[in-house]
């Protein structure tokens, strides 16, 4: 199943707190503060739960994690690499 | 003519009682000045303990074998307490006292015997879990942890449960105090800072004052003679706004886990939706902090490229 940016939104806004009114697919949201440390964190074992597969330190980027834009494609590369 | 009587406000440390200090303090007729201590003095003055066997010490039943009625031990010292605060008032120019002291919450068994039927009382309720995060900042700030938090460390050593745990057992003492007492008015910080308006104009009915038009704006704009004890951060604020509201939403899940199961019969009994947070097994917990190695990892890097691009950059001028 892939991960929809409604699914992500509604991730964030419940579990991480986050809100994310004025959110668009590349508004920061790590590097502007808008999502914290604890809640990154958070926000990872949901990306790993999701695609099945271990997130190795590679992958802990800014340019995979930063924006909803590269998180979804960051899990759409993961899942085709199976 | 009987004065009318004293207002007391109770609530657990980081309710946001000292923002509804600031709005009784513009009223007109209240003098509410910052955290006397004079009502938790008062309860430690009236501190008793009981044995098995029922033998009860303290200093009631010791003046009660010098030949001193309870009630005239009460009554006295009633009038010592009260009348300083009524000579606060007075300075003020204000006919009416009212007192706020955050760690009061401790005392509420004491301080209902010294002043239920001779005051109002105004018990104010907020999220525990918000409470939890909102006290983390208080010993952050300060440095350290006031006595009677101490029982609560020793028996929690993780910190956020020892705070529930406190909230949840002063809370409880208050929520009971308004079920039971006539003269009591329960009110939410959630709903204060929604919209202080409504809410103060319910404390004002309820303490038999007439509403002030202008009366919020001028609590948040008085540039205070005395700041004294109580929150820092309600003086940093131009105007009452929900940002302090859902911040336990933030917590990381293992510790939203520990205070849920602490705080969520007294959330519903007030009236907040119970809070379900799953429990975190050992392999999720060592897999949580191998990833925050990770992204501590990652934040360094990022410093150290934001250090190096900063160095590359030309000087202006």
């Amino acid at each position: 199943m892939s991960l929809t940016r409604d699914a992500l939104v509604e991730y964030l806004e419940e579990s991480a707190g986050a809100d994310m009114d004025d959110v668009n697919d590349d508004t920061p949201l790590f590097s502007s503060g808008l999502v914290d440390s604890f809640a990154m964190v958070d926000l990872l074992m949901f990306l790993e739960k999701h695609t099945g597969t271990k997130l190795g330190p590679e992958d802990i980027d800014l340019d995979n994690l930063d924006t909803l834009a590269r998180i979804l494609a960051f899990v759409s590369a993961r899942k085709q690499q199976g | 003519m009987t004065a009318a009587p004293g207002i007391v406000v109770l609530g657990s440390p980081r309710s946001g009682t000292t923002l509804l200090r600031r709005i009784l303090d513009a009223h007109s007729n209240i003098a509410c000045p910052p955290e006397t201590y004079v009502l938790s003095a008062a309860a430690r003055f009236l501190h008793e303990e009981k044995f098995d066997h029922g033998l009860r010490i303290g200093v009631l039943v010791g003046l009660g074998y010098a030949g001193v009625e309870e009630a005239d031990a009460l009554t006295r010292l009633r009038e010592f307490t009260f009348g300083l605060l009524a000579d606060n008032a007075k300075r003020q120019g204000k006919p009416r006292w009212a007192e706020k002291t955050a760690f009061d919450a401790f005392h509420v068994a004491a301080i209902r015997k010294l002043c239920q039927g001779h005051v109002r009382f105004i018990c104010m309720q907020r999220h525990g879990m918000d409470v939890a995060c909102s006290l983390g900042d208080l010993v952050d700030k300060t440095g350290g942890y006031v006595d009677e938090l101490h029982p609560y460390i020793r028996q929690y050593p993780q910190r956020l449960q020892a705070f529930a745990h406190a909230w949840r057992d002063t809370s409880t003492a208050i929520a009971d105090l308004a079920d039971e007492d006539d003269g009591a008015l329960q009110i939410r910080y959630e709903d204060l800072a929604a919209d202080p308006e409504a809410v103060a104009r319910s404390v004002l009915a309820h303490v038999g004052e007439p509403w002030e038009d202008g009366l919020v704006d001028r609590a948040l704009s008085k540039t205070p003679e005395q700041v004294g004890f109580g929150d820092w951060k309600t003086y940093g604020r131009a105007q009452v706004d929900t940002s302090s509201v859902g911040r336990w939403k933030k917590l990381p899940a293992p510790a939203l886990h520990g205070i849920a199961e602490i705080c969520n019969p007294l959330l519903t009994r007030l009236g907040y939706d119970a809070v379900q947070a799953d429990a975190v097994d050992d392999e999720d917990a060592r897999r949580r902090y191998e990833l925050g190695l990770m992204m501590a990892r990652m934040k360094a890097a990022k410093a150290a490229k934001a250090a190096v691009a900063k160095a590359a950059k030309p000087a202006k001028g």
